[in-house]
């Protein structure tokens, strides 16, 4: 069986090397659900979890450079299309990817711009954190990844593979609901004055 | 290096899909893999190794290695028997001379003390690149861990060696 069905399932013969290039180094099949290693090697998600879980004994080590290797230090590539594709239910989702933040500018952050709300929402902010209002059950808040040069916090629902990209969207989300919750804040205020 | 004198252990995991349909839970089938394995040794067009899964059994391959060249078992050739476990390629295939050889890193009944197949084995790994290792151990054995004392002493030795050599090496090909 083994020849014959071999040469139609390649098909198209050897493999130029560009199309080699972006071969799993497992699998030697084109990678799905792609991620990079710190030390520049390409795996599919499945392959190389697979591949860290055989050996749950060591250190987990590049298979094609024995550098070591850590499941949070893996990069997911995303190309264009290729992010619908959900992980296999069996097995967790990919890390995520690492934003770095560019310096916050705090001018335009939104709905009361002047001194007086801008103090309040910062007191805000910190105090209110972890209430969550209404986003989900499941917040996580995961600070400073190894190595130091990644000390943003990210929050997203676990396995919530939105946040990868979307991080900027959640913050505004949680800004949106600081600002309702301090709208209310004031209404109760106010009725307070007029009923005492 | 631990020098083990019993085939490798196969995985528990491994036994439990030994069977011909075995696709480890990620969906990545073992089978697709080994033919992308025995694609890859057709097309590499290397002479001295070979390789063909026994029986349409793709689990269980039987190979040939031709001692390279240059070396004291250069133009012999060797056959192995290559059987893959379920979790193939996350776990290495138990390799074995049929072919009874003389050489410091194999025992008596074919077992081979090669780091690669043990603890130093990656999925990266084929096939392809299993052979080559092996061939490269016959023309550099290990000589600190023998698995066959004997030819590790005579290894210093290589006009007596090369004679005792040649007398196992007919015996064994009379025999097969
Ligand atoms: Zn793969
Ligand atoms: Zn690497």
């Amino acid at each position: 069986m083994a020849a014959s069905t071999d040469k139609d399932d390649r098909g198209k013969g050897t493999p130029s090397m560009e199309e080699r290039s972006f071969e799993c180094n497992i699998c030697f099949d084109t990678a799905t659900n792609a991620v990079v290693s710190m030390c520049g090697h390409l795996f599919c998600w499945p392959c190389i979890h697979t591949w860290m879980e055989a050996r749950p004994q060591d250190t987990p080590t590049c298979p094609v450079c024995k550098s070591v290797i850590d499941k949070e230090k893996l990069i997911p590539l995303y190309g264009r299309g290729s992010d619908q594709k959900d992980p296999r239910e069996s097995l967790p989702p990919r890390p995520a990817g690492q934003r770095e933040e560019a310096p916050e500018d705090n001018n335009n952050t939104g709905y009361f711009g002047d001194g007086m709300f801008n103090g309040i929402n910062v007191s805000f902010g910190v105090g209110g954190f972890p209430f969550g209002f209404g986003l989900g059950p499941a917040f996580t808040i995961q600070t400073g990844r190894m190595g130091g040069q990644h000390h943003n916090v990210n929050i997203g629902h676990r396995g919530n593979r939105m946040h990868h990209g979307r991080r900027g969207g959640q913050e505004e989300e949680q800004r949106k609901t600081m600002a309702r919750l301090l709208l209310t804040f004031a209404i109760l205020f106010i009725i307070m004055i007029i009923f005492t | 290096m631990a020098s083990q004198n019993y085939p490798p252990p196969s995985n528990s995991r491994s036994k439990t899909v030994d069977s011909g349909m075995a696709v480890s839970k990620d969906g990545h089938s073992v089978t697709k893999r080994l033919r992308q394995d025995l694609t890859t040794l057709m097309l590499s067009g290397d002479k001295s190794i070979s390789a063909f899964p026994d029986n349409d059994n793709l689990f269980n391959w039987i190979a040939t290695i031709t001692g390279g060249t240059g070396t004291i078992y250069e133009s012999q050739s060797y056959k192995l028997t290559m059987s893959f476990p379920g979790r193939y390629p996350y776990n290495p295939p138990v390799v074995k001379f049929l072919t009874p050889i003389f050489h410091p890193n194999v025992d008596e009944f074919g077992n081979i003390c090669l780091d690669i197949l043990k603890e130093k084995w990656s999925a990266l790994f084929d096939v392809r690149t299993i052979l080559l290792s092996i061939q490269s151990l016959l023309g550099e054995p290990n000589i600190e861990s023998p698995l066959n004392s004997e030819a590790a002493d005579l290894w210093e030795r290589p006009e007596e060696y090369k004679r005792i050599l040649q007398v196992k090496y007919r015996e064994a090909s009379k025999a097969t």
